[in-house]
């Protein structure tokens, strides 16, 4: 399966529909989103071979009603500071997408590698819905999926991310409503649970998201969440832009504040969570980007501070495939005065 | 004395008839900065399609408070960014190897009566013409503005929307997205 690029917007493709079932983005392709992946995003590459197999049965006759997708990820990452070095390849996904269409209705599954938390593997699937289409601009869906909130990005470790509960493999099972239109999106969606872990951690919640478009390259939004489980309630509030200046360079940007409060002791937490990302496509395909995290995840306690400043290079050379790599100089309060160098190289194949 | 009072009126009256006649003034585009843009919309997911075209002849003549005009531009240089989508509606639809030309023709939009050269600016003027594209003709109508450039040149703006099905062009269609018949067309112009 793709994972969202939202800098899309740069062509004026101001909504994830566009290219992706899913209606927040992310995830198996449309036909259309098929050919932008040859068209607009690699530095190479044709109409057929941007099709499933490289095109190797041409444009599958099934692909309007079908859309099939599948992803493979591997990571080799290296990490040092004053008192570690270390080196990890992680293999970190293995699975196939498909969507079917029939009518309004489009029943979406991932399955494949599934990771337990003592990284045991498991074949099954981390996303799962149903999609009613009602009308072109409205639509209802129900399953496993993450809940619209904030920017959809594939790095799953952002701070905003990762630390406000959107890590790897933690969508929810979520009822959600969307409204998709020339200008405006909006999404409310009710979160249940996750299966997958303990009672006491399961967070039901409520969410919403706006965005809006201006002049066809800006996109601008704010989410907000309210949930609570067995252990805390908490409540999140944040804004986003994406920002196409020209069809080179853009800006990703999201802010979230986070009001925490423990059951168990009754203490309330208010964390602040920053992403930008400015990035440049110089060669059709490949891209550079700086980018800057922040979070002081208790403001009342300067050792819950992160940063992260770095960069990285993306690069499409033909359908089905991404090359990234990162440097980060990171520090963490709470570990001691260390920097730590972090440095990956992701493969990703898209089916 | 009488003779001659008559004499003066019958000179008076003249004078005032011939203030009244405005030779005709034509102005022609200057084709490196006259450009025809387009804003099509594709559904679902409201894809925005903008495309721009160049190399724009023509001119306007102005008499009276009248103006007549035409614009025409080759649909080959017709850009959307996305060389296969061009391919696509240069080939395809508008097949520009059989019907290479458009042509707005401008018929007779009236201008205020205040309105001359030296103020030149107008804003959102009605305005009907014709609009010849892949062998048809048909009655567009929109709006139209003025504005004085530099160096003795005039910035023309004219807008109006165009339905493809009324010039015989296929509605586009492509992996599971279908193009709105009725289009946003925009014609900008410098005329000197």
């Amino acid at each position: 399966m793709a994972y969202a690029f939202p800098e899309m917007v740069r062509y004026n493709y101001i909504n994830c529909t566009t290219c992706h079932v899913s209606v927040t983005g992310g995830g198996v392709l449309t036909p259309y989103g098929r050919s932008l992946s040859a068209e607009a995003l690699s530095s190479f590459g044709s109409e057929n071979e941007a099709q499933i197999l490289h095109g190797l049965f041409g444009t599958p006759g099934f692909s309007e009603a079908l859309n099939l997708g599948g992803d493979v990820r591997d990571l080799q990452m290296y990490l040092e500071n004053s008192s570690i070095q270390q080196a990890q390849w992680i293999f970190m996904q293995a699975e196939i997408e498909g969507a079917l269409h029939i009518g309004k209705l489009t029943l979406d599954s991932t399955f494949g590698r599934m990771v337990n938390s003592d990284q045991s593997n498991y074949l099954g699937s981390h996303q799962y819905y149903a999609l009613y289409n009602f009308t072109e601009e409205i639509g209802g869906r129900i399953g496993r999926f993450y809940a619209a909130y904030g920017l959809n990005m594939a790095d799953h470790t952002l701070y905003v991310r990762q630390d406000l509960g959107f890590d790897q493999n933690q969508e929810t099972q979520n009822l959600e409503a969307s409204y998709i239109g020339d200008r405006i999106n909006a999404y409310l969606s009710g979160i249940m649970s996750r299966g997958d872990i303990q009672v006491t951690q399961q967070e039901t919640a409520v969410a919403g998201q706006f965005s809006y478009a201006i002049l066809d390259r800006y996109k601008v939004g704010t989410s907000i969440w309210s949930g609570s489980s067995q252990q805390m309630k908490r409540t999140m509030m944040g804004l986003h832009g994406i920002l196409g200046f020209t069809k080179q360079l853009y800006f990703l940007s999201e802010i979230d504040f986070q009001w925490m409060t423990t059951l168990a002791t009754s203490s309330e937490n208010r964390g602040f969570y920053d992403f930008q990302r400015f990035g440049y496509e110089f060669l059709k395909g490949a891209h550079a980007y700086l980018q800057f995290q922040f979070e002081q995840s208790n403001l009342q306690d300067s050792t819950s501070i992160k940063r992260a400043i770095g960069g990285g290079l993306l690069f499409y050379p033909r359908p089905h495939f991404e090359f990234s790599t990162e440097y980060d100089k990171s520090y963490v309060q709470a570990t001691g005065s260390n920097l730590t160098d972090i440095i990956w190289l992701l493969l990703h194949y898209y089916l | 004395m009488i003779k001659g009072f008559f004499v003066l009126l019958v000179l008076i009256a003249g004078s005032r008839s011939f203030g009244d006649i405005v030779p005709p003034k034509t102005l022609n585009a200057v084709s490196d900065s006259s450009k025809v843009s387009f804003l099509a919309v594709g559904k679902p997911s409201f894809i925005k399609i903008k495309g721009e075209g160049k190399n724009v002849t023509g001119s306007v003549t102005v008499v009276n408070s009248l103006v007549n005009g035409s614009f025409k531009f080759p649909l080959k240089t017709l850009s959307t960014g996305i060389d296969m989508r061009d391919r696509h509606m240069k080939e395809k639809y508008l097949k520009v190897e059989t019907y290479p030309m458009a042509e707005l023709k401008l018929s007779e939009i009236n201008l205020p009566k205040s309105w001359s050269l030296k103020n030149a600016e107008l804003k959102d003027v009605a305005f009907k013409g014709t609009m010849t594209l892949h062998d048809k003709q048909s009655v567009v109508s929109g709006t139209f503005e003025m504005l004085k450039g530099a160096n003795g040149m005039y910035n023309i703006k004219a807008v109006f929307p165009l339905k493809m099905t009324e010039y015989n062009i296929e509605i586009p269609v492509y992996a599971g997205i279908h193009v709105v018949d009725s289009i946003d067309v925009t014609v900008e112009s410098a005329l000197q």
